[in-house]
């Protein structure tokens, strides 16, 4: 079986601006992560499966530290993106719940929402499917610190910037 | 079977851990120490830099599930490779806390399993870099024996 290409799901309710750009962070392109879209407060991201990022060699399901890899950097961009872009953000900490068993050689979607933000800290909740978001492989929740450092938050490129800088209403 | 050969026919079955570069040992006092190389793919903030988040979790799950196995093949009677696949255990939840930024140095894990059991255990890892007294992250993950 070929791999197919990589195709967002839609999400019941929730309005979604497409966007494909390959992962910023080293580890995000390492395993082949891709930013597909964002909404409010929220960023979808894409990742193809592929033979070495496999947890069990006998059954080639992803590995478990590959999905909870994905929810990371996918929370990290939503934190960006509902700070508009003006704090670098690191992982305070993260759980991920495995709901069900990934299936073999299928990509793999995550969406990342910021439900609740505060001045120091970002909390979030994340899904990680495959082409049903009604029914996640794994679900994560965890919180982000704000302004966590002095680097620039490098996390989204220009697609999400132009995008965001023509409709900015609450500036 | 011998236990170093447990160890690495396990970390072989786990082609995610070679991507990463991850090697376990094992020391004369049976202590398992795991290794994640320095790499710049594993880093997450390159102007600092910074690892990744999601690396450092991949490689507490991984040091976890090899010492997780050992004592899983302690009790369910392991003779051949072929065995080692019902002893791997599969993750049910992880909850990861990251204590201090993790720089471009390699990293080093332990975990401890805190309650073994033939259905479900609970384990405890951390990784450190420079300095073992200074954590850089830890986790705690609950796991499932697969059905043999």
């Amino acid at each position: 079986m070929t791999q197919t290409e990589l195709v967002f799901p839609t999400l019941p309710g929730i309005d979604i601006t497409p966007v494909f750009q390959d992962s910023r962070s080293p580890m995000g392109q390492h395993i082949g992560l891709v930013y597909m879209g964002f909404g409010d407060k929220r960023i979808c991201t894409g990742l193809k499966w592929d033979d070495s990022l496999v947890g069990n060699a006998e059954t080639g399901v992803l590995h478990g530290g590959v999905v909870t890899a994905m929810i990371d950097e996918t929370a990290g961009g939503a934190s960006v993106l509902a700070t508009d872009y003006k704090f670098s953000v690191a992982t305070i900490d993260l759980r991920v719940d495995y709901m069900r068993p990934a299936q073999p050689r299928q990509n793999l979607y995550c969406t990342a929402y910021i439900y609740r933000l505060t001045r120091r800290v970002a909390f979030f909740n994340a899904e990680a499917f495959h082409d049903d978001p009604t029914k996640p492989i794994a679900v994560g929740t965890g919180t982000f610190m704000v302004g966590a450092n002095d680097s620039v938050p490098d996390l989204l490129g220009s697609p999400f910037r132009a995008s965001q800088d023509e409709g900015d209403s609450h500036a | 079977m011998h236990e170093t050969a447990l160890i690495d026919g396990v970390l072989a079955a786990i082609p995610y851990a070679g991507k990463l570069g991850v090697t376990a040992r094992l020391d004369k006092n049976g202590t398992l120490t795991c290794t994640l190389p320095f790499h710049e793919n594993h880093i997450g903030n390159a102007q600092l830099p910074a690892l990744h988040g999601g690396g450092l979790a991949s490689f507490l799950e991984i040091t976890s599930v090899l010492q997780l196995a050992r004592q899983q093949a302690a009790i369910q009677d392991i003779k051949t490779p072929e065995d080692l696949r019902h002893i791997v255990p599969l993750p049910v939840n992880v909850t990861v806390q990251y204590l201090r930024s993790a720089g471009a140095l390699p990293c080093y894990a332990e975990a401890k399993v805190l309650k073994l059991g033939r259905r479900t255990s609970t384990v405890f890892c951390q990784t450190w870099q420079d300095d073992e007294t200074k954590p850089v992250t830890s986790m705690t993950g609950v796991f499932i024996q697969p059905k043999s």
